[in-house]
């Protein structure tokens, strides 16, 4: 008879071959990678631009994102409707998203479909229309959208969040800009910002499915000729250090749950070390069975969830905890976050840190299944400026990570007296309760800063 | 294509009912386990609503053989993902990890499926009760809009319908749950002979056999009496529910009473709803986005479940723009359907629909949970090719024969509206 209490063992694992990356540059001088992945007749292909919101004016802010709502409204010989319609008959999938850093022209399509897909990629990207109507109407549905997003107590406590930690540097505006600065935006405003952002120098192409490198190549030297080009080097200014731990209310009149927010500003990217961050980081709050979810979900029954991550700009980063509960248990919620803070800084045993390490190496093929998630690594290297062997190196170098590192890496980065708590909630009856862990004034943050002020 | 979406499988039916299937992929070392069992929120009764979804997080709460946490933990250390879903009609459960910890996959499985009771405690139960009503406060109650289709379903069907309940429950009934309820509803459902169960991804077909065996063969069935039924109930007169929230715009929604999943008519009122909202030049896209400009998006989807199915319309409204106007563009989109549907427009939705059929094929586990899906209600893990015939036959003629049927019947119509809003009727 089988004998359940013995937890099966694993066995040999076959080999898994890393998909091989292709860089080069193309005859126009357009950065690109590929990676030719046959399994199914599909490609993916991610245009970066690597300006996003960091490049909207003062007062402007939001610009970067209506420029990519505007962009695709209409192209070359195509009105919007008509440009539309051309993907669709190809059963094409175009989309844009913006970020602080970058902006993302996405295309998914059928193989067979590649050489057109392409050319209607390149029409947006080397001919938008800019008009007048479109951009009006894509305007309002920004403004619109931001009335819809100031309900959500979740974008209310991601923006103060930002505000708070970022201050002082062009992080803390919201992407999608403010009542006010979204007012002060015309279509001279977007056409300047495609034409100072969107030059070849300041592009990469990605590209991932049933193609290789030569046809790319080939895509790239037959419709993409017009690309502006520019030697502009894009800065930002960046002013960024932690200030000491204060308390944050945003009102959420009437809201059943708290969104919560805790966190500092990190270690950037590339300094210290990010292998041992991510696995202290496993182990405080970055998975299911991680000390903080536990204790608020498992234990407390405080939560639906709980989690804490690094969250990495290219020069910049921080360190976030959150989580929603019942607003009745919102204090003793965040006293017993700082309670995890105390106890990992104190110590962290070598048995979770090998359970930790032994889900991010096992984990590692399954992060290259789809041609998205392909996509996605192959831009972390360009974007971070990774070395090339990054990932022939990556399980290397987290089996290496020692204990004195990982609990290192815990002193480092949860530093206490920096953290900002956050809140998004029900103010009147949350505010008296604060007196239990602060004798400091808790901080006001009106819904109006965020949503409609510049 | 017929080659693509032509998935390897074997089939088996063990002795004790489950259903196993097991589908090869080498392209990569990872495998992912999918498990269905055929009970969901539509087998509760009113007044215990909420206890299949309840149920599904007393699943991960360990077993006989596995203390709690450890589920997790053994998933987690093995380099795996998991989680579990419940529907109206169905729940499952599922992880994706390296394909040589199959076994301890089907040994965490074969462990809940039959050994689940011995391990229930009262504190489990009260915690993840605590854990359920902080989900539905988050995903629900806090949310803007969040209680939009537990309001248009208990107004689309009557209230004893078993989709006029919503999956998560309601939260008088979810504080309300006791263990007699966790021991009564395994009891009932949880058997081998009520579940499916796929493997796809880097195994060997005999091999993978050979593990289910070891683990499933000895739980016994409990015989599991299914109970589901199609029932298509009709409105018989046109409804409003207008509901306040904290919400700055308005948004609007009708549901008309259609039919259940693959019955005839359901894929053509899926090409329905992508020629009226698939994209930015779909017909009420066109109208009421895009020229009027008098909503901020516009979806239209039709919902197919085993009991029932419903064709819905939602619209969030701009500032200043009241619902009646919105609602008499939409109507009127609707009417003229009959006469300027062109066959352009059916041809861009089957091209679409055919590229997200490929695109799905690109994770395992989206595989296994449709393989699972084909298998529990089409009996054919393979029905890819079926399904996406089922669009592609749809022809001019029979769209608009399913846009006179249906339109024309009564609809049940939502009015989601800031607090205070004067303009609300």
């Amino acid at each position: 008879m089988l004998n359940r209490e013995i937890v099966p063992a694993s066995g040999k694992l076959d080999s898994f071959l890393l998909p091989k990356m292709f860089f080069f540059t193309a005859d126009n001088g357009l950065k690109v990678s590929a990676v030719n992945k046959p399994k199914l007749p599909i490609v993916q292909l991610d245009f970066i631009i690597f300006s996003g919101s960091n490049s909207d004016p003062e007062n402007k802010y939001g610009l970067a994102n209506l420029t990519s709502m505007v962009i695709d409204e209409g192209a070359g010989e195509y009105s919007s409707l008509q440009l539309a319609e051309e993907f669709e008959k190809l059963g094409s999938f175009f989309s844009i998203e913006t970020h602080v850093e970058f902006i993302k022209l996405s295309l998914f399509t059928l193989k067979e479909n590649v050489d057109r897909s392409f050319e209607l990629i390149s029409k947006i990207i080397q001919f938008p229309q800019f008009n007048e109507s479109d951009f009006q109407r894509e305007k309002n549905k920004a403004t619109t959208s931001l009335l819809r997003l100031s309900d959500e107590s979740q974008y209310l406590a991601d923006a103060a969040f930002d505000k708070v930690l970022y201050a002082n540097s062009y992080l803390q505006f919201p992407k999608f800009g403010t009542l006010a600065s979204l007012n002060n935006i015309t279509i001279t405003d977007c056409k300047n910002y495609y034409k100072q952002n969107f030059f070849i120098q300041n592009m990469h192409l990605i590209a991932t499915g049933d193609i290789d490198s030569s046809e790319i190549k080939g895509l790239v030297g037959k419709y993409l000729n017009n690309i502006n080009s520019s030697d502009e080097k894009v800065t930002h200014n960046q002013n960024l250090r932690n200030n000491k731990s204060s308390f944050f209310v945003i009102d959420k009149e009437d809201s059943v749950q708290s969104e919560i927010r805790i966190g500092r500003l990190s270690t950037p990217r590339n300094e210290g070390n990010h292998f041992a961050r991510s696995i202290m980081n496993t182990i405080l709050g970055g998975s299911f069975v991680s000390r903080i979810n536990i204790n608020l979900r498992e234990e407390k029954g405080f939560t639906y969830g709980a989690h804490s991550s690094f969250f990495y700009y290219q020069n910049a980063s921080n360190f976030v905890v959150s989580t929603a509960v019942e607003t009745k248990n919102t204090i003793q919620t965040i006293k017993e976050i700082f309670k995890e803070f105390e106890s990992i800084r104190l110590s962290i045993s070598k048995e979770e840190i090998d359970i930790a390490k032994s889900y991010l190496i096992k984990l590692f093929p399954s992060m290259f299944e789809s041609y998205e998630q392909i996509n996605n690594n192959v831009f972390n290297l360009i974007y971070f400026a990774l070395p090339g062997d990054y990932y022939d190196n990556y399980i290397k170098n987290i089996e290496s990570v020692s204990v004195d590192e990982v609990q290192s890496a815990a002193s480092d980065e949860i530093i206490i007296n920096d953290m900002q708590v956050i809140i998004a909630g029900d103010k009147k009856n949350l505010i008296d309760s604060f007196s239990s862990i602060t004798k400091d004034k808790v901080n006001i943050i009106e819904k109006e800063e965020l949503i409609e002020k510049c | 294509m017929s080659d693509l979406l032509n998935i390897n499988f074997q089939k088996e039916i063990l002795d004790n009912g489950l259903e196993v299937i097991i589908s090869e992929d080498n392209s990569i070392p990872i495998v992912s386990v999918n498990i269905w069992y055929k009970v969901g929120s539509a087998n509760e009764s009113r007044g215990k609503t909420g206890f299949a979804h309840l149920f599904e997080h007393m699943m991960f709460q360990g077993s006989l053989h596995v203390p709690k946490e450890m589920h997790f933990r053994y998933i987690q250390e093995a380099g795996g993902k998991l989680n579990g879903s419940t529907s109206f009609d169905k729940t499952n459960y599922y992880e994706t990890l390296p394909s040589n910890s199959l076994e301890l996959a089907l040994w965490l499985e074969s462990d809940r499926m039959g050994f689940l009771l011995p391990a229930l405690t009262q504190e489990k139960l009260n915690n993840q009760k605590d854990v359920v009503m902080n989900e539905r406060r988050q995903n629900y109650d806090n949310q803007p809009y969040g209680l939009q289709w537990e309001l248009l379903f208990s107004n689309l069907f009557p209230s004893d319908h078993p989709y006029s309940w919503p999956t998560i429950g309601l939260m008088s009934d979810i504080e309300k749950f006791e263990l007699e309820d966790v021991r009564n509803f395994f009891n009932q459902y949880y058997s081998p002979d009520n579940a499916s169960l796929v493997i796809a991804g880097n195994v060997n077909t005999k091999d993978a056999f050979g593990l289910v065996k070891k683990y499933f063969d000895d739980i016994p069935a409990n015989q599991v009496k299914h109970s589901l039924k199609k029932i298509n109930p009709l409105l018989n007169e046109n409804k409003l529910y207008i509901h306040q929230d904290n919400v700055q715009l308005s948004k609007i929604y009708f549901a008309w009473n259609t039919v259940s999943q693959y019955e005839e008519d359901d894929a053509a009122l899926e090409i329905l709803s992508v020629i009226l909202s698939g994209n930015k030049n779909s017909k009420l896209n066109k109208v009421l986005v895009f020229e009027k400009q008098i909503a901020q998006n516009i979806s239209a989807f039709q919902f197919a479940g085993v009991v029932s199915g419903a064709f819905i319309i939602t619209a969030t409204i701009k500032q200043n723009v009241s619902a009646e106007d919105v609602k008499k563009e939409i109507l009127r989109v609707i009417s003229e359907l009959h006469t300027n549907i062109t066959d352009d427009e059916i041809s861009r939705a089957k091209n679409s629909i055919k590229s997200i059929f490929i695109a799905s094929l690109q994770h395992m586990e989206s595989l296994a949970d449709q393989m699972n899906h084909y298998n529990t209600y089409l009996n054919n893990p393979n029905a890819f090719q079926y399904d996406l015939n089922r669009y592609n036959s749809v022809t001019k003629e029979k769209l608009i024969t399913v846009v006179t049927k249906y339109f024309s019947q009564y609809y049940s119509e939502l009015r989601i509206v800031p607090k205070e809003d004067k303009n609300a009727e």
